[in-house]
């Protein structure tokens, strides 16, 4: 179908997107800044030489010139990045939105919350922060962040209300693929050239403000303000140049990403008429008028849905609705109906997503064909299982989600359970303790490849402790896990916690030697898998040559010599390195995985704790 | 053209871009972690709720056993009243560091309340026995438990703001934008003996 054929070419336009933004950005300012300079010479020569031509070679004048406009660009642009850098939440709550907690009792709201988490288990992402814009009626959408693990979505009430299940679910895959995709990190961006290009307009209109206010004032000071207000008119005229710019820029860069992100929420949610139908609403919704939220000029390319105005067609940040339609929806009439609110009832998490709709994963390749793009790999670490409900409700509170947590490294004997629990009955006054009892039954019943998708359940609530209880969690985990009778469950939770709940910008590193410990780490990768011994050497082989590295043993090191403890030695000496070729590494590790084809639960698990440790997602873009 | 005026004025200009940028920083800090406190309190919310709505249950089912100790009943739900009323208070000025106060004590007068009711309750071997009783008992433990530990999270997250808004330079940011030093959410004595019935 249709939606298949952008999937691949998703990471690799990331990179092209930001050089175009920079060459775009750097016109605007090449503009702009000469006809900054043409500007002051035509005030300096009528200033000074009233009779005689313009002399158009003067540096003082250019560097004095160039240098204000490109303080005020690039202050204004970084003044607005280094406010966003506090992450999605703040992003969020500058556009007008309000974080829904999971105790909510609007059902619209906690369907949506619902929705959120089963996506985020679909496409393998962490749980972002879920925010609603009570005061727009509109059907939009949006998601903000710097990566993955600080990202926020959030929905406008008017979707909330407007929208059916599947609908919403088919909006908020869209958002999950600019997370998914990378396109955040591009989007602050975005919003700081913008923010530069227009600093320039509101300096020209201060200018001509505090000119035309002290206008009234004594006579001497007339040549004076009008000088104010006419180089105000001129810079504001010049700026207004940069606003055009600005939406250009916005335009160019942004568009193609939302075809992309409509073919991947086919792709998370299984199902095209979802989102066609959502797409729809918000068609026949157009002529309605947005208000209270603060979507402005800058962060219009940030919702689901550009929302109008004038000059639509030339610099929408979003592509034609119809063609949008049609791009998931061949069939679609350009009949788009009129909108009326559904009726949301008592939401109950659907299973997964049920097999039967029509979009099909797209084909992983064959060992004679290409290597597996990162789109294929992230694809097929998703989870498309059922959470048992008692599981789903103990992960939306921090106590009972630290309980679960607790659950998974429990022994069997009941003894030595007993002792591991007593180790806890600190924590929470023993609640803890007691919810990893009560919850214990269940996850020991529960099949293989559950535990990664249980924990992306469980840190949003786990990001709620304060970062003393935190401390204190990961001291307990610690402790507990020491007997605990799987040690790759431990080593995913704290690769996960530390990556979730931890404030570093990068993970802990240590000294070694880097061929030895990507040999035993790819070793370990696969060798969790139950391919036969040949098989596992040849993916390994694939996986050391995406790697390249010179003196990387291209033979597998054996199951005996890969110990645990010893993998958490060389992850956190990879961790050392660039984030481009930690990126690669866990890419190496994805690739050997689908060596055969397919992922098994513990590949998936051990190569999510890699990517954990690591500081990468898989969403994140690994080809970038 | 461009002597020492311009230059004294360019650098003035990457003064005021350089100190503009930093106390957007400062301010933005701030807020986030105002909104941190906000939040915590809606954990500490949720186990508080729960607490009320446990104890109408909890004195109906008491009531049964224990007529005659119809003053420490309802002094229970004297307490109950007065701690709702508190919070939806709250809920309305969560900036107001008087109704934090407000609310921390009509929370310690019910822990207070409830305490006494356990230990009334002693006496009653029968209501001891009763199922939905101790159901309801251990529910309220651990709603106990729950409180005090989102109690600590939302107090943590107090501290990390009082903290960042007292700092240099930050206490002229704080000062200047009415971000007023938000109030402990503090556990009285008497909440901290209260839960400690043994069945």
């Amino acid at each position: 179908m249709a939606a298949t054929m952008n999937f691949f070419r998703a990471q690799d336009e990331a990179r092209g997107r930001t050089t175009k933004l920079v060459v775009l950005l750097v016109l605007a300012i090449i503009v702009l800044t000469g006809s900054l300079y043409v500007l002051a010479v035509m005030g300096h020569g009528k200033l000074f030489h009233p009779r005689g031509g313009y002399d158009w070679v003067q540096p003082k004048l250019f560097f004095g010139t160039t240098g204000v406009a490109l303080l005020v660009i690039i202050g204004g642009s970084l003044f607005r990045i280094a406010e966003l850098a506090k992450g999605g939440g703040a992003i969020a709550e500058r556009l007008g939105g309000r974080l829904v907690g999971a105790s909510t009792i609007d059902l619209a709201e906690r369907r949506y919350l619902n929705v959120v988490q089963e996506i985020a288990l679909a496409a393998g992402l962490p749980v972002p922060l879920c925010y609603v814009i009570d005061g727009d009626s509109t059907i939009n959408a949006f998601a903000a962040g710097n990566n993955p693990q600080d990202a926020a979505i959030g929905v406008t009430r008017g979707a909330l209300v407007n929208l059916t299940r599947e609908e919403l679910q088919g909006v908020i895959a869209h958002e999950f693929s600019h997370i998914g995709n990378g396109d955040m990190t591009i989007s602050i961006r975005i919003i700081g050239a913008v923010a530069g290009l227009t600093a320039l307009a509101q300096l020209g209109y201060i200018f001509m403000r505090v000119g035309a206010q002290s206008s009234d004032g004594d006579k001497d000071s007339l040549p004076l303000t009008a000088a104010l207000v006419v180089t105000g008119l001129a810079v504001l005229l010049i700026g207004s140049g940069g606003i055009l710019f600005a939406k250009i820029i916005q335009a160019s860069v942004s568009r193609q990403r939302e075809y992309l992100a409509d073919a991947s929420s086919v792709q998370f949610t299984r199902n095209p008429l979802g989102l066609a139908s959502a797409l729809k609403k918000v068609g026949g919704m157009a002529g309605a008028k947005r208000t209270g939220s603060n979507a402005d000029l800058e962060s219009q390319h940030l919702f689901f849905a550009s929302s109008g105005g004038f000059m639509e067609f030339f610099f929408s940040t979003h592509p034609p609705i119809g063609e949008r339609i049609k791009r998931i929806d061949p069939t679609f009439d350009g009949i788009i109906p009129d909108v009326v609110p559904v009726q949301v009832v008592a939401d109950e998490p659907t299973a997964g997503f049920a097999p039967g709709f029509r979009a099909v994963p797209p084909p992983l390749p064959n060992a004679t064909r290409s290597l597996p793009t990162d789109l294929q790999i992230q694809d097929s670490v998703g989870f498309h299982g059922t959470i048992p409900a008692e599981l789903r409700a103990a992960s939306d509170d921090p106590v009972s989600a630290m309980g679960l947590v607790l659950g998974l490294i429990l022994r069997r004997d009941p003894g030595l359970r007993a002792a591991q629990l007593e180790q806890a009955r600190g924590l929470a006054g023993g609640e803890v303790s007691r919810d990893a009892a009560w919850l214990e039954p269940i996850l020991r019943d529960l099949p293989a490849g559950y535990r990664v998708p249980l924990l992306d359940l469980c840190m949003p609530a786990l990001r709620q402790l304060s970062p003393p209880q935190v401390a204190q969690f990961k001291q307990a985990i610690e402790q507990v896990g020491y007997q605990a009778e799987d040690g790759l469950v431990v080593l995913l939770i704290q690769a996960s916690m530390h990556r979730y709940l931890s404030t570093a910008k990068n993970p802990e590193s240590r000294p070694g030697d880097l061929a030895a410990a990507y040999a035993l780490v790819l070793s370990a990768v696969v060798q969790t898998s139950s391919e036969a011994p040949a098989a596992q050497a040849a993916a390994y082989q694939l996986g050391a040559g995406v790697l390249g590295l010179p003196g990387l043993s291209s033979t597998i090191i054996s199951a005996e010599q890969v110990e645990l403890q010893k993998v958490d030695e060389s992850l956190g000496v990879i961790a050392g390195q660039s984030i481009y070729d930690r990126r690669k590494f866990v890419r190496a590790c994805g690739v050997a995985m689908l060596n055969d084809g397919k992922a098994e639960p513990a590949e998936i698990e051990i190569v999510r704790a890699v990517g954990d440790s690591l500081g990468i997602s898989f969403a994140t873009g690994l080809g970038r | 053209m461009l002597p020492a005026i311009g230059i004294f004025l360019l650098v003035i200009v990457v003064i005021a871009v350089i100190a503009g940028t930093w106390g957007v920083g400062i301010y933005n800090g701030l807020v986030t972690l105002r909104n941190a406190c906000k939040n915590a309190f809606a954990q500490v919310d949720v186990q508080l709720k729960r607490r009320y709505d446990l104890i109408p249950n909890l004195v109906e089912t008491a009531k049964g056993y224990m007529a005659h100790e119809s003053g420490t009943l309802t002094a229970v739900i004297e307490a109950r009243a007065k701690a709702t009323q508190a919070n939806v208070r709250f809920a309305g000025n969560p900036n107001d560091p008087a109704a934090m106060r407000d609310l921390s004590q009509a929370e310690a007068g019910l822990s207070g309340a409830l305490g006494k009711l356990m230990v009334v309750s002693e006496q009653y071997p029968q209501l001891k026995a009763d199922t939905t009783m101790r159901a309801l008992m251990e529910e309220l433990t651990s709603t106990e438990n729950r409180i005090a530990f989102s109690r600590q999270a939302f107090n943590d997250a107090v501290l990390f703001f009082n903290n960042a808004r007292e700092v240099f330079p930050a206490v002229f940011i704080a000062n200047s934008f009415g971000f007023a030093a938000a109030e402990f959410f503090k556990a009285e004595e008497a909440d901290k003996v209260a839960p400690t019935v043994k069945f």
